[in-house]
């Protein structure tokens, strides 16, 4: 145990205690919580059939079988069929494809630079004015709106979407890492970093960053699951993915037209979009439990 | 007959990792119109023990599992919820660490005194906040009827932690608890503090005890004192007594921190070793693996608590 | 208190100004000219300058810039292709469907969040405790459109208790009006509800652990008046802070839900002028629905630096 443990012993027996069972066992806490790992294997799972749609999927997206037009979930058609003769269960995992895939997109690229800027606009001054001067016009548009404005006059596209969610998450990704830049900057390791002349670039990327990371991965999580919901809504109103690729929304609001024949074109997407969403939630409160002390039986003094 | 009498006073936490004994066995007195010194490192049960005398601490995972604490006769731990209520704030009031966060940030200071003011006694909206003005008076706040209007946080640390004082002795409690009151305030504060205290312990006859891991606070104010460590009493007694002829090699170390501290060669003298863990105490003596003057037994079993008078110590090397 | 309110009003104005160049300036992105696509591939050169002569388009970017800043200035919004209308007419009458359902949903997420979420701090670890936590992670998950149509589904279908869909304004329908409100409120309340059970319960529990409310029990308060005086308004901040963020989420919702019920209000108005090529119609009501959006939170803040004194006397918060 290195001199830290220590220090920290002196002064508080309990929470040194907690602090080392702590580093021995993030990982099993994450892993002990049931529903953290039914929702990173759920999430996995559909991530790698998306990733394999075109073997996975009994059927192509667009493959039309008029003859077997509004089947019910069934033997050859597990998830039943649409008003086109479309198997629901391939056009959901292609869809998984487009939701996922720009989900990941956006939340990959907007944490990315997200970071960036934050990390920047924490550190200087000049370049924070104007940082935040931006994010203050991207943040003064209710998310979906912002979105809907976007793709009202790009028209619609995957890359569009990609674009319009892009501009909504990034400026509450770079004022996140901000807030949390500018908390730690007065923290005494980091004065002390500074004092022994560390360059900002390392006391970013070696300080900050890393004790920033947590909280981050918990929100880039949630972050992910509303983006889902954000393509699932823009794809629904027929501005988000066009017709020719399937999205979850898109099923949706296709299906919806038949609602009281074919409950199966309705009920099967949301389900979808239900349990990605739900899956994403819980798994950020997993990852938010390791990083929380209570989950070891804290006792206040 | 000592006005609080606590006996034996077990007081548990049931944690994920296992029980831990935040108190585990601890008698004392306090005697009217005096000081008791409770000291200790964090950790050592001082606050639980005085936060368990009314039922304060959290429950789950908190546990009073056993002792009595008889106030004038009355087994405060045997009582219901809502005769506690009459006990808190009345007879026995307290004060905490953190001026700053123990007052409510969204109510007028004046408020929350005459808060406590109607919850005890028979008087009107407007009297309860007269009174309260003259309690603000009374802990010397300049121009206390405007201070009464203030919200805490237009108030700086020293004169939250005398309005803090104002709430407590509003309704001339018995008892005051003092928990760290000094300790977060500059050190010229600390001093005012401490003082306005004392004024009101002779004022009101009230008794107080005062929670601090400072030996110099103790030295300056108390009248008997109590050594704790890891939810043990192991020293108790007269100041005097336990200053000039220490027995317990913990209180020992502890004065030498401070003595050895003023003049002398070396700066500062420290105590090997640390606290042990809560939850896995050593067996025996749980002082025993920093003490000096270890012997077999120490490790082994625990130790007596042997009489001096009125001044007891709990240590194998008298028994 | 003053002081706050008249900062906070002095930045909205800058905010909305370069909101609306930057609205400006998207609907140039559209591919060739508002114009030309309104018309469709089948229109002659001719038709396509008459109607950009009558939207303004002949003429100098910045002119047309300054027209369209007048306009929002003076409420002047120029006539909508497809409703011979003025725009300025169009928005209004789409306006109270919008806010109705939107505020309906605030209020009654907020009564029913934060009850749920008190109930659950203070009984925490109880029974009811992890049925409401199973409860609202379920409900955050919840696509509204999907509830929508679902509620539409069992209770306007099958059951008959409510409209499948529609609207009727007060003045038309008196009190029964609301029927038409039921089903969408609840589709969009419900993800609401979830969130700020959540919240709400955190937050409260982070508050029952705050010195003062050691301080409180301390006095001799009973339990109740513990929670429900020190505790709550501490934890009614929050709930106040998290109304502001879920309208941004619910006025987006609105556009979805107003879609699926057939509400005349402004996302039935944009997606609808989309579908048209309308363009200045979306450009304006996008532009009104934020400005809406940014005057509401503005009355939030407002409730805010009522509740909470380090506010109004100006030391936090800037």
């Amino acid at each position: 145990m290195n001199k830290e443990t220590t220090a920290l012993e002196e002064t508080k027996p309990i929470e040194a205690a907690v602090m080392r069972k702590r580093r021995e066992s993030g990982f099993r806490v994450l892993f002990r919580n049931p529903l953290a790992i039914l929702s990173f294997l759920y999430l996995a799972g559909m991530g790698l059939a998306a990733v394999a749609a075109p073997w996975v999927a009994p059927y192509g997206p667009n493959y039309m079988d008029i003859d077997a037009r509004f089947t019910a979930p069934g033997f050859h058609h597990w998830l039943g069929t649409d008003h086109l003769g479309r198997d629901v269960l391939s056009r959901m995992i292609f869809g998984a494809r487009t939701t996922m895939g720009v989900s990941l997109a956006v939340v990959m690229t907007s944490a990315l630079a997200g970071t960036a800027l934050g990390l920047i606009s924490g550190f200087f001054r000049k370049a924070d004015e104007i940082i935040m001067r931006i994010t203050d016009l991207l943040m003064a548009f209710p998310p979906l709106i912002g979105g809907l404005a976007i793709m009202a006059f790009l028209g619609p596209s995957v890359k569009n979407v990609v674009l319009a969610l892009w501009l909504v998450t990034v400026p509450r990704v770079a004022r996140i890492v901000r807030g949390e830049t500018l908390v730690l900057r007065e923290m005494t390791f980091i004065k002390a970093a500074q004092m022994m002349k560390a360059g900002t670039g390392r006391i970013m990327f070696l300080h900050i960053l890393p004790n920033i990371m947590s909280p981050l991965v918990v929100y880039f999580t949630l972050l992910f699951a509303g983006t889902i919901m954000a393509e699932a809504g823009l794809s629904f109103l027929g501005i988000g993915s066009p017709p020719e690729v399937p999205s979850w929304g898109l099923v949706l609001s296709e299906g919806r037209y038949y609602m009281r024949n074919a409950w199966w074109l309705t009920v099967m997407p949301g389900v979808a979009i239900f349990l990605a969403v739900l899956s994403c939630n819980l798994l950020g409160d997993g990852i938010r439990d390791v990083g929380d002390p209570r989950q070891y039986g804290k006792a206040r003094k | 007959m000592p006005l609080l009498s606590v006996r034996d006073l077990k007081t548990y936490f049931n944690v994920f990792m296992g029980t831990v004994k935040a108190v585990d066995g601890v008698s004392f007195d306090l005697e009217r119109g005096k000081t008791l010194g409770i000291v200790g490192e964090s950790g050592s049960g001082k606050t639980v023990s005085c936060l368990s005398l009314v039922k304060l601490i959290a429950m789950p995972p908190g546990e009073i599992v056993g002792g009595q604490a008889l106030l004038d006769g009355e087994d405060l731990l045997t009582l219901s919820e809502k005769e506690l209520r009459k006990v808190r704030g009345r007879k026995i009031s307290m004060i905490f660490q953190e001026p700053m966060t123990a007052l409510n940030p969204l109510f007028t200071v004046g408020d929350q005194i005459a808060e406590t003011i109607r919850l005890h006694q028979k008087v009107n909206k407007k009297e309860a906040f007269e009174k309260a003005v003259e309690m603000l008076t009374a802990v010397s706040i300049p121009a206390p009827r405007n201070r009464a209007l203030s919200y805490p946080h237009q108030l700086s640390g020293g004169m939250k932690q005398r309005a803090m004082i104002a709430l407590a002795m509003s309704c001339h409690p018995q008892i005051l608890i003092a928990d760290e009151p000094s300790t977060a305030l500059d050190v010229t504060v600390q001093a005012q503090i401490l003082l306005l205290i004392d004024e009101f312990k002779k004022k009101y006859g009230t008794s107080v005890i005062l929670v601090t891991h400072n030996m110099g606070v103790i030295t300056s104010t108390a009248d008997d004192v109590m050594v704790m460590y890891v939810g043990k009493m192991v020293e108790r007694g007269n100041i005097y007594e336990v200053f000039n002829n220490p027995k317990h090699p913990y209180t020992v170390g502890l004065l030498e921190c401070i003595l050895k501290s003023t003049g002398g060669k070396h700066a500062l003298k420290t105590m090997p070793g640390f606290i042990p863990n809560p939850i896995n105490k050593p067996k025996g003596c749980a002082f025993n693996p920093r003490c000096s003057r270890r012997m077999s037994i120490c490790m082994a079993e625990e130790p007596p608590v042997v009489e001096f008078g009125k001044h007891v110590a709990a240590c194998w090397l008298y028994a | 208190m003053l002081r706050f309110l008249t900062r906070r009003i002095l930045t909205i104005i800058p905010l909305t100004l370069v909101m609306a160049i930057m609205m400006f300036f998207l609907m140039r992105l559209l591919p060739g000219d508002p114009a030309s696509q309104l018309l469709g591939l089948e229109a002659t050169p001719e038709e396509i300058h008459a109607l950009k002569v009558e939207m303004r388009l002949d003429q100098p970017v910045y002119v047309q810039l300054i027209t369209w800043l007048g306009g929002l200035a003076t409420g002047d919004l120029g006539e909508s292709f497809y409703h011979k209308m003025p725009i300025s007419k169009i928005l209004f009458n789409h306006l109270i469907p919008t806010l109705k359902l939107t505020l309906f949903s605030l209020f009654f997420a907020v009564i029913i969040g934060t009850c749920a979420g008190l109930v659950s701090a203070v009984k925490q670890n109880s029974l009811t405790d992890r049925i409401l936590v199973v409860i609202s992670t379920s409900f955050m998950a919840i696509p509204g459109m999907w509830l929508g149509l679902l509620l539409v589904l069992f209770f306007g279908v099958v059951l008959g208790w409510f409209p499948v869909a529609g609207y009727e304004s007060f003045r038309d329908g008196g009190f029964g009006s609301f029927k038409y409100l039921v089903l969408p409120v609840l589709a969009m309340a419900t993800a609401e509800i979830g969130i700020l059970t959540k919240m709400v319960r955190a937050r409260m529990l982070d508050v029952l652990h705050q010195d003062y409310v050691l301080t409180a029990k301390s006095k001799g308060l009973p339990f109740w008046k513990v929670i429900f005086k020190h505790a709550f308004k501490n934890t009614l901040i929050t709930v106040v802070t998290l109304s502001g963020m879920m309208l941004a989420a619910l006025m987006g919702g609105a556009v979805i839900t107003e879609n699926i019920f057939a509400i005349p209000g402004m996302g039935r108005l944009i997606v609808a002028s989309i579908a048209r090529r309308d363009y200045l119609v979306v450009q304006s009501a996008i532009m009104f629905i934020t400005f809406l959006y940014l005057f509401l939170n503005f009355l939030v803040d407002v409730v805010y630096a009522f509740l909470d004194p380090r506010v109004s006397y100006g030391s936090l918060k800037s």
